[in-house]
This record gives structure tokens, sequence and C-alpha cells, in this order.
């Protein structure tokens, strides 16, 4: 009900403002007030009036509240908490669609720039949630994923060893009538490209000779070895070491050394002659053993 | 020494084949020594096939097989 505005005695008003000083309560008809547009907020309008105003104003906010389309705000909500849900992100997309149809259709609602926000926020949302999937499934099952390779996520040396250990070729990948040695473990590689017994004070000169950063020699990664397998009744040796490094430019520097031509000489230069004298280099395994000592030349 | 090609199974894979002929008195042969590295992700396989006194050096499909054996068995990345 629209009550009417001014004096009901039929006073003339004569407040600040000075509006409608002529009018009286037969005057103000509910379609005047409704063209007028303002609202009575002058200090010398009565109270009742200000009640009034108040009524509209309170009016007005419970109408633009009820504006805003609620498949807007649940599709905000929905997008934003597929981040953590991942589906939540795919309703947030369908509450925003159907709340941009609704808008769309309807004068009285609003809320679109709300659902298109939650349109594209359940998009990124859906996205980063599949990413982070297929990242996490390529891991755990990719095609060279050995079963429950827990360890290939966490990089931690103990793991990695236990990573080495499931990544050996087991004597069912090797020919039939091949079949394992005296049972021992086969010495560790240690160092770089297997140039065993390399001192960690030769690494930096070594590092320089060849042409790599130092930090990226790493001698003791991660690693485990095989038994030695072989034929039976033949001269023909198999054995397996793999090495797990930190990063995979570590495993890269490694492998490229097993081409490069520069690091037998630098070897040859910087341990064998100046770093362990008296050390003999095996060139088959680039393995540098210690000096000879016979037992005879001791007494 | 000599490079061999080898299947590609790993990120990168060779096979160096280091040939040692030896002769005493009147026995003669020649050792042969295969180092094979595969490398995949942050690993890497050092297999080694040593034939002593062998005929002939390890045949290729027995070494692709166990390439393609370890690259199978190391994850990507």
């Amino acid at each position: 009900m629209i009550r009417p505005r001014g004096n009901p005695a039929g006073d003339t008003e004569t407040g600040a403002g000075g509006l409608r000083q002529d009018r009286t309560a037969e005057d103000a008809t509910p379609d005047s007030v409704a063209a007028d547009g303002t609202l009575p907020l002058d200090d010398g309008a009565p109270q009742h009036d200000h009640a009034h105003a108040v009524d509209q104003l309170e009016t007005r906010s419970g109408e633009w509240h009820s504006l805003v389309d609620r498949f807007a705000v649940a599709s905000l909500v929905c997008s934003l908490l597929g981040f953590v849900t991942g589906l939540g992100a795919l309703f947030g997309i369908v509450f925003g669609l159907i709340a941009r149809a609704r808008i769309k259709q309807s004068e009285s609602l609003s809320g679109r720039r709300l659902a298109m926000g939650g349109i594209v926020i359940g998009i990124v949302a859906l996205a980063t949630t599949a990413a982070a999937v297929t990242i996490l499934v390529s891991h755990l099952s990719g095609p060279g994923a050995p079963p429950g390779s827990d360890a290939v996520l966490s990089g931690s040396p103990k793991n990695d060893v236990e990573l080495a250990k499931q990544e050996l070729v087991p004597p069912s990948d090797l020919p039939s009538n091949w079949t394992g040695g005296d049972g021992s473990t086969q010495f560790a590689h240690e160092t770089f490209f297997g140039s065993g017994n390399l001192q960690a004070s030769m690494v930096a000169p070594l590092a320089r000779c060849v042409g790599v950063v130092p930090a990226t020699i790493d001698l003791h990664p991660a690693e485990a070895a095989d038994q030695m397998y072989g034929p039976d009744a033949n001269n023909v040796d198999f054995n397996d070491t793999v090495d797990v490094y930190p990063t995979k430019a570590d495993a890269l520097v490694d492998i490229t050394a097993a081409t490069n031509p520069r690091v037998d000489t630098c070897l040859l230069q910087l341990v064998v002659l100046p770093g362990l004298p008296g050390y003999e280099q095996d060139n088959r395994s680039r393995t540098f053993f210690p000096p000879h000592r016979d037992p005879a030349s001791d007494r | 020494m000599t490079q061999r090609p080898i299947v590609k199974a790993g990120d990168h894979d060779v096979d160096i084949e280091t040939a040692y002929p030896w002769a005493i008195g009147p026995t003669h042969s020649t050792d042969y020594f295969d180092t094979i590295i595969v490398q995949r992700g942050r690993s890497e396989s050092n297999i080694a096939i040593e034939g002593w006194g062998a005929q002939a050096p390890p045949p290729l499909a027995l070494v692709d097989r166990v390439v393609e054996a370890a690259a199978q068995r190391m994850p990507p990345g």
C-alpha cells in the first residue's frame, strides 16, 4: 500500500527542501508519487513519511537480491569448489549455462557476469584437474612404469634405490637357457660413466676437461646391480647395473659421456697419470685399479 | 672400439663394443665386450655382455631384446 505524502491535516509544508509546499493529503495520489520518483528524505518531512521511505528502500533492496539468478551464484560457487573436488567444476559450468539462458529470457533477472565468471572458472578448474590426473596417471601407469612404482614420484634417494631394483632386467627377459651365476652382486658403478674408483677431488678437473658442469657428475647415484647371468656351458656373461639420478639432465650427462671421445683422454691425463700414480686402467670398462701388490715382493 | 646400431627404445641408447683379439701359443680367439647403456628419464641401465673367447660378438637380436626390456621397465620423464 502506498501512503499519501504530506501533512495529513492538510497544512502547508514549510520544511527544508521547499517542495510541494502547496500539496495536501488530497493532492498526494499514488500516481503522483510514482511519477515523482523521489524519496521524501528531507528533514522537514513528517515522521511517517520517513518510515515510508525506509519501506521503499527495503522493498527495493529485497527486489534487487531476488533478481540475481540463483543458478549464477551456484555456478560460481561450484566452479570455485571445482579446484578441490574436480567434479564441482562440471556443475559450475552447467549451472552457468542455465543461468545465462534464464537471464536472457527474463528481463527481471540479473547475474549475467556472475554466470560467465562461473563458466570461465569452471573451465579452468576442469582443465587443471584433467591435467593433474593425466600427469598422475602417466607417472603411475605409463608404458614404462613398473608395477607398484610409487617411488617414481618421490625422488628420494631411498626410494630411487628401490626404483633401480625394479628396473633391473630380470632373467625372464633373457633367453630361456640363461641362468644366474654364483649369486654374487656385481660391483656398483658409483661414478661418472663407469670410471670406477674416481675420487671426489678429481671431479672438478675432469669436468673442466670434458666440458661439463662439475655438479652434474654424480659419483653416487641411487643404484642397484643384478647378479650375473649367462647361457649354460658358454663363456658369455650378462650383468645389469641401474643408476637413478636426481634429474633427467644428470642421467643425460652420464650417457653422453659414453660416446664422448674426450672422456677417455681426460681420464688418462687427469686420473691415471698424475692423479693416481700407479693405477692401471681397464680399457674395457674405464675402471681404474690400484697398484698391484705382488705378495712375493713384500717378503 | 665401435658403436653398434641398436634399436631405439629409451631416450638415448648406445652399444659400445670392444673387441680384443688374443693369441697364446697356437690358440687364438677374440674377447668381445659390449657396454650397452639405456637412458630413459632419470634412469640409466648399464648392461654388459661379455664374451670370453667367443667366435662372434653377441647377436644384435639379443642386444635389442635386452635394450627393449630395460627401457620398458623405466618410467618416462
